[in-house]
């Protein structure tokens, strides 16, 4: 465990209004192009490839929460909530730890708090409820549980990116991050949210581009949030 | 009396290095001098001084070692800026990504072949940038992806060049000698990673979470000029610029390119030919497969430049290396210390494993069992004083070198690994030492089989 910066919901600095605005101003699936770009392997792909991707898994993770719904099927993991999701280098909103007999969801209170104070400043707080933060780290967690599953072969069918190709014979390739925006997609579905959690993890994602390298948070030097940087 | 005494000035150079009072090179330079001059040695001199054998004679007694580091860290930048690394791992996520132990062995395998071409934090770097986080974004947890690559480079150790030229200069054995253990040791390295990764996966399953990273700026790229990059946050407006300028700098090498960390160790093996030109031809195999004709010239000098940052830290280290040899050979050195070492030094082959391996752990922390530090002068005494063959020293120091490569959390590649894959060095030791003092004790009953029946 790496040791968290502090124990406030806010050791960093915020990203500035115009930089939420940026990212409200996009689509789920421009945002989880953005997320697969970032992802380790796909340095050298097209922009257009990886918005193809994104479309998939959105609509895949959206088809699965839709089943679900369907079936009223409850997490079987067990939940358990802890602080200790800042860190020096990460906001670790959730876990899911899978073993052979049985996972475990890890809720990390102190990174959904942030998340949530992230929500305010980018002023979208009614877009992200605090329950709704909540349900959604749950739902993104059950969604990785289920793409364990047949889900997961689903999906990497449809994304159906050739790793290898000799003559007529294709090796079908795994595609890093999908699993993580069809987890997005889900929560987003599952909790009704108006705006999906992939515009959170952007605005998470902002305010840590924002602050930099994470600096031993001093109270002092925390500015109010939203506010000019 | 004399020898209590360079015993002390010996544990007051650890303390230093222990905590960090002054670096390892210099505190090694210093405790050469005090040694020699404790062992009587004349201040000038042609025979036996402390300026002209400890600091003159000393300072290049590795030198054929340091040519091959600076080679090996010129390989291993080329890896890197030629995408050569990056596409070994990018190709073995595709391949197993939806099975994050099959995507360990795989990154296991690449971290084996760095290994074998550069060592420490650059070999890390060459398959931990793009591996570690591959792993973790399959579900892989922090810690095995950071051990996975750790014990890979220690496996690869038994295959690297610059490491069987740095052992043949330091014990003084010819380098066929320390092939004939290290090609043994090998198969003992891998099955012990191995077993690492595959038992360690499934004691702590598979991780999936809802996170948010701060891209490892600072350690990306490897080295160089741009390793010191800005904090730019993935996921943000740069994304893909970043992604485009990533994308020329090292873009997916040909297939035959990947070839490269295969080519000096088949040629040092198959064909027998010496370290340095089977370096050169690694080189060259690389520059001609992975970079364009009218840039060859200018990547090759760009990148050697570049290696001599990332080699000049073992450089520096193998100059203080070379010093403490020279101290520990001195006359009086040899005669002082020989009849103590002797007592304490087990002589029958039972008791060598068992003794052995219960001192393990003084290979951790700089400690004085550490070849690349103050070990180096232990095996000088083991050996001028004739206690073990050459070889049996050999075998004891390789053994080691397995546990500190991995374990050390004062070790370069260990320090880097861990705080990459978000996760405290002492945590990656704890995990992996298990498994490393496991390989140890192999490699010692190796040692004894092979050498001291
Ligand atoms: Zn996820």
């Amino acid at each position: 465990m790496s040791a968290p910066t502090s124990g406030a919901a806010e050791p960093r600095r915020f990203a500035p209004a115009e930089r939420y605005a940026e990212l409200a101003a996009l689509g789920d699936v421009e945002l989880g192009a953005r997320m697969l770009a970032a992802a380790p392997t796909h340095e050298g792909r097209s922009p257009e490839r990886l918005r193809a991707w994104a479309r998939t898994a959105i609509a895949v993770g959206t088809e699965m929460a839709g089943d679900a719904d369907a079936a009223g099927s409850g997490a079987e993991a067990r939940v358990a909530e802890s602080t200790g999701g800042l860190r020096r280098d990460e906001v670790l909103l959730a876990e899911y730890r899978r073993r052979a007999r049985g996972g475990t969801v890890v809720l990390y209170t102190d990174a959904l708090d942030y998340a949530r104070t992230v929500a305010e400043a980018a002023g979208w707080a009614a877009d992200f409820p605090r329950e709704a933060v909540r349900a959604a780290a749950l739902d993104h967690e059950c969604a990785h549980r289920l793409l364990h599953g047949p889900r997961g072969r689903d999906l990497r069918r449809r994304l159906d990116h050739t790793a290898a190709a000799v003559g007529r014979l294709r090796v079908r390739g795994h595609v890093v991050g999908a699993d993580e925006i069809a987890a997005h997609a889900y929560a987003h579905r599952r909790g009704r949210m108006r705006r999906s959690p992939l515009l959170l993890t952007a605005a998470v994602a902002a305010t840590l581009a924002h602050a930099g390298p994470p600096a031993p948070a001093a109270p002092a030097s925390v500015p109010s949030p939203g506010g000019p940087a | 009396m004399t020898a209590f005494a360079i015993l002390a000035v010996m544990a007051v150079g650890v303390g230093l290095m222990l905590t960090r009072r002054l670096p390892t090179a210099f505190a090694l330079v210093l405790l050469s001098v005090a040694i020699a001059l404790i062992a009587g040695a004349p201040l000038t001199g042609d025979e036996g001084s402390v300026t002209g054998t400890v600091l003159q004679e000393g300072a290049p007694m590795l030198a054929s070692t340091m040519v091959a580091i600076l080679l090996g860290s010129w390989l291993g930048t080329l890896m890197s800026e030629t995408g050569i690394a990056s596409t070994l791992v990018r190709k073995i996520v595709e391949f197993g990504g939806e099975r994050p132990s099959v995507v360990a062995v795989g990154v296991f395998a690449v971290a084996i072949m760095c290994g074998s071409i550069t060592g420490s934090a650059p070999a890390a770097m060459l398959a931990g940038v793009v591996g570690i986080p591959a792993m973790i974004a399959v579900g892989v947890p922090p810690v095995v992806a950071a051990g996975t690559v750790l014990v890979g480079i220690a496996a690869g150790l038994p295959l690297e060049l610059i490491n069987w030229q740095f052992l043949s200069d330091a014990i003084g054995v010819p380098v066929s000698t320390v092939q004939h253990f290290q090609l043994r040791m090998f198969p003992i390295a891998v099955v012990g990673g191995l077993a690492y990764i595959l038992i360690e996966m499934r004691r702590r399953g598979t991780r999936h979470t809802w996170a948010v990273r701060v891209p490892a700026g600072g350690a990306d790229g490897g080295s160089g000029p741009e390793a010191g990059g800005g904090p730019d946050a993935e996921g943000g407006h740069g994304a893909f610029t970043r992604a485009a300028r990533r994308r020329e700098r090292r873009g997916d090498a040909p297939w035959y390119a990947l070839l490269t960390p295969v080519v000096p160790i088949a040629l040092a093996l198959g064909l027998e030919i010496p370290i340095v030109p089977s370096l050169l031809t690694g080189l060259v195999f690389a520059l001609v497969t992975a970079v364009r004709w009218r840039e060859m010239a200018s990547t090759a000098l760009r990148s050697l430049y570049r290696s001599f940052d990332v080699a000049a830290p073992p450089i520096v280290l193998f100059i203080a290396i070379g010093m403490l040899l020279a101290a520990v050979n001195l006359p009086g050195a040899v005669e002082a210390l020989s009849p103590v070492v002797t007592a304490i030094s087990p002589s029958s082959p039972l008791l060598f494993v068992a003794v052995f391996a219960v001192l393990v752990p003084l290979c951790l922390y700089r400690g004085p069992m550490n070849i690349f530090g103050l070990g180096a002068g232990v095996a000088g005494v083991l050996i001028s004083g004739g206690i073990y063959p050459p070889p049996a020293v050999l075998g004891l120091m390789a053994s080691y070198g397995q546990v500190l490569g991995v374990s050390d959390p004062t070790s370069t590649q260990t320090v880097w690994s861990a705080q990459y894959a978000g996760v405290r060095p002492e945590r990656s030791m704890l995990s992996t030492i298990p498994y490393t003092w496991a390989v140890a004790i192999a490699g010692l009953v190796l040692t004894v089989w092979l050498y001291l029946l």
